[in-house]
């Protein structure tokens, strides 16, 4: 089967990619999706934030909450929906984070996603990744022993933003990481296939 | 435990007669260390002496196979420290003319670019072995009194044999206590 490059990637198919090439292939490619209860909650608290300013009114809301976007980046389609984003009178990029494992400074400043948005910005806006100030909202969750999941309590105790910043020498690095990844997906769908 | 240790650790000195007692049982003890160590000793010197032969017969070689060893790894590390860096540079002048207009590249060709860089090599493979590089995360100071107090440690016998010699320290002076000598 070759590879059809007409599926567009986004940062949760890359990082699948990376974690297990298997099922990334299961879940992207031949559309197998699995879903968590991490993962529907995680969806949940995402729409409510964006839908209700007086759920968990301390984490700040953005001018353009869930803002999609999709580019052409050389012929690798990419798609991209970060949670919060400012482009009128403050440049500011965004994302809730909800999960067990614990986000810190250093993860903040590792993750890929923030990089891949803010790559798809200057794409489509021109804006240098360097003008965008960057926030990760963590809420943690913890599971109740029940197959069910809650935030840990109390959740304006245990909320915590970090703040990072991204250089446009990360954005170029990563756009060789999607190359490069988007290679090996290719190389790996046509040795499964 | 002992008797003689129960003995020593309930004692309280508060007079003459108690700190003749701690005399007594300090020199006993002492004493019995002193026999203790001359009968480890039978043992260890020996052994010790044995050590020291067959450390000092490869000595010589050991010492030139370091500084060897040493050279070898330095080069490498220094090689390889100066590709990643001109590698970083190169991406670095290219990330700088990213942007619209004559003369700045556009972002898909920065990238074409930045993969056209030779990279350094991250592992060497020969008859004999391999090696592959790691990153170390070394300090480099680059303002000293920008360092906040916390980190700085304070070099306590240099204070403390400069105030011997009469040397006046703000924040340090000499303190008396007395420490007890046995003879037995």
């Amino acid at each position: 089967m070759k590879f059809d490059n007409v599926r567009p990637l986004s940062w949760s198919s890359i990082s699948s990619f990376e974690w297990n090439p298997e099922e990334w292939f299961e879940s992207y490619y031949l559309g197998k999706k699995k879903t968590s209860k991490e993962m529907e909650f995680g969806s949940v608290v995402d729409k409510k934030l964006q839908t209700d300013p007086t759920y968990l009114p301390f984490v700040p809301r953005y001018e353009h909450m869930q803002y999609p976007m999709q580019i052409m980046f050389g012929k690798i389609p990419l798609v991209g929906i970060p949670d919060g984003l400012n482009l009128t009178d403050s440049l500011v990029l965004a994302d809730y984070k909800t999960g067990k494992k614990a986000w810190n400074k250093k993860r903040a400043d590792e993750t890929g996603q923030l990089t891949m948005y803010l790559l798809m910005l200057y794409v489509t806006k021109k804006i240098t990744p360097e003008k965008f100030k960057l926030f990760i909202h963590w809420l943690p969750t913890k599971e109740n022993g029940d197959f069910s999941i809650s935030f840990v309590e109390p959740i304006e105790k245990y909320y915590k933003v970090f703040e990072t910043k991204r250089t446009m020498l990360d954005v170029l690095n990563f756009g060789a990481y999607i190359n490069e990844t988007y290679e090996k997906m290719r190389k790996y769908v046509e040795a499964r296939t | 435990m002992f008797p003689i240790v129960t003995e020593a650790i309930n004692v309280t000195i508060n007079n003459k007669e108690t700190l003749e007692t701690a005399t007594e049982l300090l020199s006993k003890l002492n004493r019995l260390n002193d026999k203790i160590i001359e009968e480890k000793e039978k043992v260890t010197k020996p052994l010790n002496e044995a050590l020291k032969a067959e450390r000092s017969r490869w000595k010589p070689i050991e010492v030139q196979h370091q500084q060897a060893i040493d050279h070898l790894r330095a080069e490498m590390s220094r090689y390889q420290t100066e590709e990643i860096k001109r590698q970083g540079e190169e991406k670095a002048k290219i990330a700088s003319r990213i942007g619209e207009g004559k003369g700045k590249l556009k972002l898909d060709t920065a990238v074409k670019k930045m993969e056209e860089i030779e990279k350094p090599e991250t592992s060497v493979t020969t008859a004999t072995g391999m090696i592959k590089f790691r990153e170390d995360k070394v300090l480099k100071v680059t303002n000293l009194s920008s360092i906040p107090k916390k980190y700085f440690i304070l070099n306590e016998s240099l204070v403390l044999s400069d105030l011997k010699a009469g040397v006046a320290i703000p924040g340090a002076e000499l303190d008396i206590k007395m420490v007890p000598l046995n003879f037995r």
